[in-house]
């Protein structure tokens, strides 16, 4: 009952927030994205949205690690994985993409964590390339069509390789003293542990399928391999709307700007938190952060978790949308960049860059591919890098940070050297 | 089980092969060492003195390792050009400079796909390649022309960073900023200096490549990759860590190769990859040049 008052105000500050001209861009999106595919018809221009959308999601998720520094170019692993795990789920167990939207985002945020774990070790330029082998990595391993061990050998390599890393780490990196390894706690590193060998038995029991049995008696095939996978188009699908899967593309317009909206909010939430701060800390001065007592890799791998569950999400919409995935597609490197370019070129570490950078170079790159696609394919995705120097060079903090200060200049008339909202 | 000529074999070619891996790779580590500059246009640049190669080749006729006169000079400039107009700029901020050489990397292959399309060329149907047996170890000439241009190419490199008055200026440019700075070194035509030699170098990769490869617009990334391994494998910064790392990583892809499958020889290499980076990251040979 004491909450109510409470409520109310809330309420009413959300009100005249809302009809403040300080908030009043933001209201006019919401609208105009709320209403643009009942407004415009053309099935076209419905598609590039849907794309950026999609690519807003992939950059707001990257967003929440990369705009706090940490520029990690592997991103595509946890898009891929997500397409993956969704559309095996589909496809093997028969488990609609709905709920594989989330064990697919709940996948890439693990993947994201326990790869961080490695690569937060490493700093500056040497994490930039612990991520990209990383994503490589697991591109290669969905790309092999088969393997042919027997399970005498496979036993011999885990053991190998598992009681060769367990040694270095015992005889190197093992404190007696605290009974922790680099100052973690044994319960985190065992239960990482166990999270990892689950997490491989269960993308092992899902990836692997039986071959040929004479020819390799305990050869394995890998789904999909380097042809990829495969859903049914929408009107052949079976149950479609159960199955995320939509006739018409408002179903998918829709579901986006959900899912955009979900990230926005978090990555919002995120800035105003205690973590935010701590990640600003870290970003400006981790010697100086951790030595006020910020766990740095504890609010680091936080971080990568929720980074890599939105780009593991847009992964599972792509895959939805698309119908079709292969490793390269979605694993490749260049997947990883595109999401760097997005929020770079919004803004990074803003909360509305990313979607911004989207809305910007989507439909930019569609133009020019539809104005000299014949005559220069390629040149869209030139178009990228131009921007991304551009932005570089002249406003690095990206365009949305420079659209707001022209805004409160000019409409709010405010003095220009006031910090940013 | 072990056959002694195919391990020869293995082992030759992997030796070949690891030359111009070497080279790829001390192009990176000079552009590192000197400015702390991870440059993800390496590929690219790759890329385009393969092509300037393959142009001059195919539509001119001109004997491919004649082109390294354009190629290598060419590369040079344009390295220079990205340094003083994309790096130079923002030094110093290392957000920004791997924002800018991966728009560099976006922009430069997706060009190269409008001028030459996105097709695999190669010179293979003009020029006979031929091969030579030693033993039973067979030897094709333009991957061991390679392996000889770039044990050169290396050996002038350290030359010239030790013995020129230029090469010290960098080497202490790369050790201390600001004192270099004192000494009166102009810090912007040492960097502008380095980063050409870093692309002239693996201009001369890709102009050597064109005889045993395809060409086409994406081609530099796999190599770039394997340079980033490379380098780091050998200490960022050193040369003589590039160049063995580069034989070391080019003789487990050969070998992983014959004996696992050429499947798994990147998962093999990347694993490594991802050791070294996590209990050794100054890599094996830490000492900067």
């Amino acid at each position: 009952v004491k909450k109510m008052p409470q409520l109310r105000e809330l309420l009413q500050e959300g009100k005249n927030r809302i009809l403040s001209p300080r908030e009043n861009p933001l209201v006019i999106g919401i609208v105009l994205m709320l209403l643009f595919p009942l407004v415009i018809h053309n099935a076209y221009y419905q598609h590039i949205m849907i794309l950026v959308l999609m690519w807003g999601v992939a950059a707001t998720g990257w967003n929440m690690l990369g705009g706090y520094g940490e520029n990690s170019i592997g991103h595509a692993a946890y898009f891929g994985l997500g397409a993956y795990v969704s559309t095996l789920l589909f496809l093997r167990l028969d488990i609609t993409p709905w709920i594989g939207l989330f064990v697919g985002a709940i996948f890439g945020g693990v993947t994201g964590v326990l790869i961080g774990a490695v690569a937060f070790r490493l700093r500056g330029s040497y994490y930039v390339l612990t991520t990209i082998a990383f994503a490589e990595t697991l591109k290669e391993i969905f790309l092999l069509d088969s393997f042919c061990f027997t399970p005498l050998q496979l036993a011999l390599v885990v053991l190998l390789a598992e009681g060769g890393i367990a040694a270095l780490i015992y005889f190197r990196y093992w404190d007696r003293m605290t009974k922790t390894i680099r100052g973690i706690e044994l319960k985190y590193i065992l239960g990482a542990i166990m999270a990892f060998v689950v997490f491989m038995v269960f993308l092992a029991l899902m990836l692997v399928e039986d071959i040929n049995r004479a020819t390799c008696p305990w050869g394995r095939k890998i789904s999909g391999g380097g042809v990829g996978l495969l859903l049914p188009p929408p009107h052949l699908m079976p149950n479609a709307l159960f199955n995320f899967s939509f006739p018409s593309k408002l179903g998918y317009y829709y579901t986006g700007l959900i899912l955009l909206g979900v990230a926005i909010i978090v990555t919002y939430l995120l800035h105003n938190s205690k973590l935010g701060y701590q990640l600003t800390a870290i970003r400006e001065n981790e010697e100086a952060a951790e030595s006020l007592g910020i766990n740095v890799t504890r609010c680091k791998l936080k971080a990568a978790g929720m980074s890599a569950f939105f780009a593991a999400m847009a992964g599972v919409f792509y895959m939805q949308y698309m119908l079709y995935i292969t490793p390269t597609l979605t694993m490749g490197v260049m997947l990883s960049v595109q999401m760097v370019v997005i929020s770079a070129v919004g803004g990074l570490g803003t909360v509305f860059g990313p979607f911004i950078g989207s809305l910007i170079l989507i439909p930019l790159a569609e133009l020019i591919r539809v104005l000299f696609g014949a005559r220069a394919p390629g040149l869209h995705l030139a178009v990228y890098g131009i921007a991304l120097i551009l932005v570089v060079l002249l406003l690095p903090a990206g365009i949305l940070p420079k659209l707001q200060e022209i805004y409160k200049r000019n409409v709010l008339k405010e003095d220009s050297g006031e910090g940013q909202d | 089980m072990v056959d002694i000529t195919l391990f020869m074999q293995g082992l030759v070619s992997g030796l070949l092969l690891g030359g111009l891996y070497a080279m790829i790779a001390v192009g990176l580590t000079v552009i590192f060492g000197v400015m702390d500059v991870v440059n993800f246009a390496h590929g690219s640049l790759l890329m385009l003195g393969m092509y300037i190669t393959f142009t001059l080749t195919w539509h001119f006729g001109i004997n491919p390792y004649l082109t390294l006169i354009v190629s290598v000079p060419v590369l040079f400039v344009i390295g220079a050009g990205i340094q003083r107009f994309t790096i130079q700029p923002i030094l110093g901020d290392h957000t920004l400079q791997i924002l800018v050489t991966l728009g560099l990397m976006f922009l430069i292959e997706n060009l190269a796909q409008v001028i030459w399309k996105a097709v695999y060329r190669s010179l293979f149907p003009i020029l006979d390649v031929r091969r030579f047996e030693l033993g039973s170890i067979i030897i094709s000439e333009p991957r061991l022309i390679a392996l000889l241009m770039s044990i050169l190419a290396t050996i002038v490199l350290v030359l010239f960073l030790t013995k020129t008055y230029t090469g010290k200026a960098m080497r202490a440019c790369a050790q201390d900023r600001t004192a270099a700075q004192m000494m009166g070194i102009d810090l912007e035509k040492m960097y502008a200096i380095a980063f050409g030699i870093g692309a002239a170098l693996v201009g001369l990769a890709g102009s050597l490549l064109v005889p045993f490869y395809y060409v086409f617009p994406t081609v530099g990334l796999p190599f770039a990759l394997l340079a980033f391994v490379i380098v780091v494998l050998g200490s960022l910064g050193s040369v003589t860590g590039a160049t063995i790392g580069g034989f070391l990583i080019g003789v487990v892809e050969s070998m992983g190769t014959i004996y696992i499958s050429s499947e798994w020889r990147l998962i093999i290499i990347f694993v490594i990859f991802i050791g070294i980076l996590v209990f050794k990251p100054e890599g094996l040979f830490s000492e900067r040049m």
